[in-house]
């Protein structure tokens, strides 16, 4: 998932760019400074999960988390996963640093995305939103590997060929991803529901 | 505030993750080559287990940055090819870059000293053989094997500089092993702890930076 040095084209990089600065901008300005703490652990999370692999038959791919931030950030997970990504980027060289904003939007974008979608169900509690954050989970993923497609899309690889890779390397972890935020945000609904906190905009 | 046992619980998390990672394997894609007997050999691949099938090699010349040839790893991300005449006569290093698909990529630079020793050897080689066949006939008294040497002065030089040549090979190829497997190794171990506890600090530090910023408004 993530796209490496010298791999996109300028034009699809620049794009990146905007695109990342955009989300980041509206997730900083709607950021609730009082949870800025639960930004910074779930960006740690993500930086983090990413060194888990789920190994079903002969792929392996890495946890990725974004339906989980999404889950519970809504718009902050644009600057939380740009964090962590950044930093991923410089330690661990996972992905390019002029990537990086594509990289990023292919992550976060997701993450909000499934935020509004499945924030009905999410807000509901109980079993319903173990529901929701498998949704989130698992559309979280899903809608990432799409977005890396059509990222490369423009490169030798193509569209088809790279979404075909990508969705198939990635269903366990859609899963997997589905599972543990399943857990996670009914753990939360039941004993935290304020962490969710869905009146707001996120 | 009930958020601490919430922040408690995902710090808990994070810990047991970052024990973990010691058999998780790196998520991005590496190659490696050397220069052996005027072969390129290539390896490509994720982490020690898991090696780059049918991944793109392209080798470029690095100063003009020109494709001299292209090929396709097996099943065990290896590839090998022979040094480029083109980059050997000029003596520019050569670009390999590995194309392993979803946006993966990675880049070796083969130094144009590595193969230009190989070419050298054997371009004045004709120079070189007046002196080499000094040593085993110094060398000769005393071994018996010299004897017969001796008694066959039919082996060319040529013949015995290959000889040598390749006992010398073997000799270094044997005792370099061990520390190519060291530095492969090295080469392909995942983020330690180090890295991992450093950028989950990077994060802390950051948003706490952000929050301090905030408080003193």
């Amino acid at each position: 998932m993530h796209i490496s040095e010298g791999v996109l084209s300028a034009p699809v990089l620049a794009g990146g760019v905007l695109l990342a600065a955009a989300g980041t901008a509206v997730g900083l300005r709607r950021l609730d400074y009082d949870r800025l703490m639960t930004v910074a652990v779930l960006a740690a999370a993500f930086f983090v999960g990413s060194l888990i692999h789920v190994p079903i038959g002969p792929v392996s791919a890495h946890l990725v988390l974004n339906g989980l931030l999404g889950a519970i950030l809504g718009w902050a997970a644009f600057p939380a996963i740009l964090v962590a990504l950044a930093l991923q980027a410089v330690l661990f060289q996972y992905g390019g640093l002029t990537a990086l904003g594509v990289n990023t939007f292919n992550m976060a974008f997701p993450a909000v995305l499934c935020h509004f979608l499945f924030r009905p169900l999410l807000a509901r509690g109980g079993r319903s939103a173990g529901v929701g954050g498998f949704c989130c989970g698992f559309c979280g993923v899903l809608l990432a590997a799409v977005l890396t497609a059509a990222s490369l899309a423009a490169t030798d690889e193509g569209f088809l060929t790279a979404a075909k890779v990508l969705l198939a390397g990635h269903i366990p972890v859609m899963a997997a991803e589905g599972v543990v935020t399943a857990l996670t945000v009914g753990f939360l609904s039941r004993t935290r529901p304020e962490m969710l906190r869905f009146g707001r905009t996120g | 505030m009930l958020r601490i046992p919430f922040i408690s619980c995902l710090c808990a998390i994070l810990f047991v993750l970052t024990v973990l990672p010691e058999q998780a394997r790196a998520h991005r894609v590496n190659i490696f080559a050397v220069v052996e007997n005027g072969m390129v050999r290539v390896d490509c691949y994720y982490s020690k287990s898991r090696r780059v099938k049918d991944g793109k090699v392209a080798v470029l010349d690095a100063a003009t940055g020109a494709t001299l040839l292209s090929g396709v790893t097996d099943a065990e991300g290896n590839w090998s090819f022979p040094v480029p005449e083109a980059a050997r006569a000029v003596g520019h290093d050569l670009k390999l870059v590995l194309e392993a698909g979803e946006g993966h990529r990675a880049e070796w630079i083969v130094e144009a000293k590595e193969f230009a020793a190989v070419s050298t050897a054997s371009a004045s080689a004709p120079a070189t053989v007046k002196e080499v066949p000094a040593a085993p006939s110094e060398a000769g008294g005393a071994s018996p094997s010299a004897t017969s040497l001796a008694a066959v002065p039919s082996v060319s030089r040529v013949e015995l500089e290959a000889v040598v040549e390749q006992a010398v090979e073997r000799a270094l190829e044997s005792r370099l092993a061990p520390i190519r497997r060291m530095l492969t190794e090295e080469r392909e171990k995942g983020p330690g702890l180090t890295e991992i506890v450093g950028g989950v600090g990077w994060i802390i530090g950051l948003f706490g930076m952000a929050a301090w910023a905030r408080s003193r408004r």
